[in-house]
């Protein structure tokens, strides 16, 4: 115990030396939110939509009126058909609507009128906006010309009622930031002790690995919760991101993912020995499977099943899930109960892995 | 007894041989026992295994109460305390760590920074100490605990002559209170002061027993010739060539040789040689039967037509570099003859760099002039680079490319080109003994072959000048051998050398030097000169360390 409190308050002392600890704790978390949450926008801005008018009657003239009325579209009026392709071609516009001659008989034989509609397939984000967009406001055209009209699709996002994709992205970036922040501050330490062959004096004392390796574990994590707290007061007073749960249980879950990225981070630092190498393994460790695999940014139920296999292995993955469920729903039981569970069990996974491989002597 | 060895074998992972090849020795209360052999002899690799951060493969060991407790006292060989940490962080943190109580060590602490001298700077960072009183750090931090045995991995390395003669002063009192010491080394002059020397050799124990001895197999064996300078070289390769002679070196003025039989010493007495005091290199060379180094070839007619005309070839005047308001160098006036081996010594910090850095022209002087040949390196520095080849202190190579990768780059730079460039190629790959390394990737490489590619990177364009910056740092004492040789036989060809060091015992090989002290010169000469000018009726037969020491001291009395 002695052993252990004297090694900590050494880290503690090194940490307090070489600022740079708290700067990759404190400011990075904060640039890194602040990208996140500015930068991925999955939120459609105004699209330019191309029109070919080719029926001006009193019916038709409504729906273009709908158009250039929607804040959601501007509308650029062409003469010909080909002269709107040209557009969609060059990228001018993101959509092309064509209203054909025939548009106004049709719609007062109570036919739906064959419109003609194309978008720029790639930009499929955008296409796919633009597509949302013309559709509602043809169905709203639809009701009030009395076009038969079959089904109506009412649209309700629950949970998050704007739709707003920032609710989402920014749980997701919290755990991507705090997983690189983790794995970061960690991975220098134990190398740090090789490359300046510190680890053989402690090696010759009666220092048991438990203790090393807690001692390294301590200070880093209460740098990882300062770097969530940073995280959470972005997300609540720059994004306004609503946090229906209590602090508490998000301080918990972030405490059960600091130490799966935490030993993560002193896995690789102990197998390379290496600050350098070290700093950019835990960075492609880190960085990329907890953007591409926490399923923040992209869905994993579209993803192969190989790759969705692998995701089971991130922990972010469900400290991205519990993130959502507490900031969003308020914390939903069988939901928390998987993914802390989960949790749990790579924090034991990871720490045994360290505890594994940390040397007793210079050559094992 | 406090510890005693048997049959010790280690083997390092992907290893062809055994780093230890069955080690039997005893460590006794009350004496230090000292390790002395080359890098790779074995030294670290058993320390280690005592002080349990190995383990050995096979033998036994008795250590006191086991390993790992605060019964051993173990200081490695790169200095492996925190930096980041104060002396007084450092020596708490240690002192938990090896379970020693803390009334104890609390008890002993103020003490111990005592004998170290280092009381006035207890709370200053270990980072920020020189390297001789970090050594005494890691010294005192191993001390603490009063363990019986000490295991010590070459505390004298790096270190200025006055911090290596206070480190052994801590040690000998530690063996006054009846503990024991190792003290591994691979400088072999270290030997004198210890009670008993294990001489190891590629992991196995060469000789065990008590110092005096070693050198009395030599007595009468080792003799000298005085020889004017244009001769030595002739000579040194006549001697290399007798079957009789085990080993031959140029020292100073004489050239000194180790003679297989003392039967054959009448001969050449009668020559004009006279009888010296066997060094340990010598004894080293005995034990392992003859020196392994090979011999040189007979330089070529053209490599001897040079004027011996003694003209000044490089000359300095009131040289002087400020770093604010810091003088690095102070006032430094020389004349270097041409064919001459020129030495600037001093501790680290002393100002040498900086000095040698300026007659070379790579770094601007405040005041004075510089002149090489008679150019003004401060008006025309690229015409006189032309003609220097330059050795920086650890080695400027590339570590990522293989040797003859190095060897093509620095070709290219010096401006080489293909038949040329094949040439010196082949020349110097055979000169410093590079075959065998041609592909190997230059970080790999031991040290003492990265000192031979970096030399033959330096002279690749038959520089006229050589500048070596701190070329033997952390080099065993018989690549320095070999070293020193080659040196030699530039000089000869007329190859004018300046050349830094903190190693005294270096100073045998130099024709004049110059003793730097806070950037000033304390003393020039000769060795020979300069030692006598040492003498005392106390110290009548000076080595170069007491000259240092005596110089030193002498100057802080007049300041």
């Amino acid at each position: 115990m002695r052993r252990l409190l004297i090694l900590t308050q050494k880290e503690f002392l090194q940490m307090w030396r070489d600022p740079s600890a708290f700067i990759l704790a404190f400011i990075m978390p904060a640039v890194m939110i602040l990208l996140f949450g500015f930068c991925v926008n999955l939120d459609s801005s105004v699209t330019r939509l191309a029109l070919v008018a080719e029926d001006e009657s009193p019916a038709m003239h409504r729906l273009i009126e709908y158009l250039e009325g929607s804040r959601n579209i501007e509308v650029l009026r062409t003469t010909s058909r080909p002269a709107a392709q040209q557009l969609l071609h060059n990228g001018t516009v993101h959509g092309m609507l064509v209203v054909p001659g025939q548009a106004s008989r049709q719609a007062e034989q109570n036919e739906a009128p064959d419109l003609l509609m194309a978008t720029d397939g790639s930009i499929p984000n955008t296409a796919q906006f633009t597509a949302m967009y013309l559709q509602s406001i043809y169905a709203r055209w639809q009701t009030e010309n009395g076009v038969r009209n079959i089904v109506e699709i009412r649209t309700n996002y629950r949970f998050n009622p704007a739709a707003v994709s920032r609710w989402y992205i920014v749980p997701g970036a919290i755990a991507m930031v705090l997983a690189m922040v983790g794995t970061f501050l960690t991975s220098m330490v134990v190398a740090r002790e090789w490359e300046r062959g510190t680890i053989e004096s402690i090696l010759s004392t009666s220092t048991t690995r438990i203790e090393f390796l807690i001692s390294k574990l301590i200070p880093y994590f209460l740098m990882g919760l300062g770097a969530m707290l940073v995280c959470l007061i972005f997300a609540r007073f720059v994004f306004a991101v609503p946090i229906h749960a209590s602090l508490w249980s998000v301080f918990g879950v972030a405490a059960l993912f600091l130490l799966s990225v935490l030993s993560m981070g002193l896995l690789i630092s102990t197998a390379v020995k290496n600050q350098y190498t070290a700093s950019l393994i835990s960075l492609m460790v880190a960085m990329l499977p907890s953007m591409l695999l926490s399923g923040f940014v992209f869905e994993l139920t579209s993803a192969p099943p190989m790759v969705e296999i692998v995701s089971y292995f991130i922990p972010a993955r469900y400290f991205c899930s519990c993130l959502t469920s507490l900031f969003l729903a308020g914390g939903h039981a069988t939901v928390l109960l998987f993914n802390v569970g989960m949790l749990a069990v790579s924090a034991i996974f990871w720490f045994a892995l360290v505890l594994l491989i940390t040397p007793k002597r210079l050559d094992s | 007894m406090i510890a005693s060895l048997s049959g010790i074998r280690y083997r390092y992972k992907g290893a062809s041989a055994d780093a230890l090849q069955g080690i039997t020795l005893e460590v006794k209360r009350g004496e230090v026992l000292g390790l002395i052999g080359p890098d790779g002899a074995g030294k670290t690799s058993l320390l280690r295994c005592m002080a349990g951060v190995l383990a050995p493969c096979a033998g036994t060991m008795q250590l006191p109460s086991g390993a790992k407790t605060n019964a051993i006292g173990y200081m490695s060989q790169k200095f492996s305390l925190y930096e980041d940490l104060s002396i007084r962080e450092n020596l708490r943190l240690f002192a938990v760590l090896r379970d020693i109580p803390t009334a104890v060590s609390a008890e002993e602490m103020p003490a111990l920074l005592e004998t170290a001298g280092l009381a006035p700077f207890a709370e200053r960072l270990a980072g920020k100490l020189s390297g001789g009183m970090k050594q005494k750090l890691a010294l005192i931090c191993a001390m603490q605990g009063s363990p019986e045995l000490l295991l010590l991995d070459e505390p004298g390395v790096g270190v200025d002559p006055v911090s290596r003669r206070e480190l052994w002063k801590i040690v000998e009192q530690a063996r006054d209170g009846g503990r024991g010491i190792v003290w591994a080394t691979a400088y072999l002059d270290e030997a004198a002061r210890c009670d008993r020397v294990c001489v190891l050799h590629e992991g196995c124990i060469l000789y065990l027993g008590k110092p005096d001895d070693l050198l009395d197999q030599l007595k009468g064996r080792v003799l000298a010739f005085d020889v004017p300078s244009p001769e030595r070289m002739p000579l040194l390769r006549k001697l290399q060539r007798s079957p009789e002679v085990m080993d031959a070196m140029i020292e100073g003025s004489c050239v000194r040789f180790l003679l297989k039989r003392e039967q054959d010493a009448q001969a050449y007495l009668a020559e004009g040689a006279y009888a010296v005091q066997a060094n340990f290199e010598e004894s080293f060379v005995n034990l392992i039967g003859g020196n392994v180094q090979k011999q040189t070839k007979e330089p070529t007619e053209e490599q001897c037509q040079w004027e011996h005309d003694g003209q000044e070839v490089i000359v300095t005047e009131n040289l002087t570099r400020r770093f604010g308001a810091f003088v690095a160098t102070d006032s430094l006036s020389i004349r270097v003859r041409r064919g001459e081996i020129f030495g600037i010594l001093g501790a680290n910090g002393a100002g040498k760099t900086t000095a040698f850095r300026m007659i070379c022209g790579l770094l601007p002087a405040s005041e004075g002039k510089a002149e090489i040949l008679g150019i003004d390196l401060r008006k025309n520095a690229r015409a006189a680079r032309a003609q220097l080849g330059y050795m920086a202190q650890k080695f400027s190579l590339y570590t990522s490319l293989t040797v003859i990768q190095n060897l093509r780059f620095f070709g290219a730079v010096y401006g080489l080109r293909k038949e040329k460039l094949r040439e010196r190629l082949a020349y110097c790959t055979e000169k410093f003994e590079l075959g065998a390394y041609l592909n190997q990737k230059t970080g790999e490489l031991p040290l003492g072959v990265k000192q031979r590619l970096s030399m033959a990177c330096a002279t690749l364009h038959e520089p006229a000048f050589l500048f070596l910056d701190e070329p033997t740092s952390g080099v065993d004492p018989f690549a320095r051998r070999a070293f020193w040789m080659q040196i030699n036989e530039m000089a000869a060809a007329g190859v004018t050398i300046i050349v830094t060091t903190h190693f005294m015992d270096e100073a045998q090989y130099l024709h004049r030097m110059v003793i730097m002290n806070r950037g000033k010169v304390i003393a020039q000469g000769s060795p020979e000169a300069l030692k006598q000018a040492a003498a005392t009726p106390l110290c009548p037969h000076p080595t170069m360390e007491d000259a240092f020491i005596h110089f030193i001291t002498q100057k802080g009395e007049n300041a």
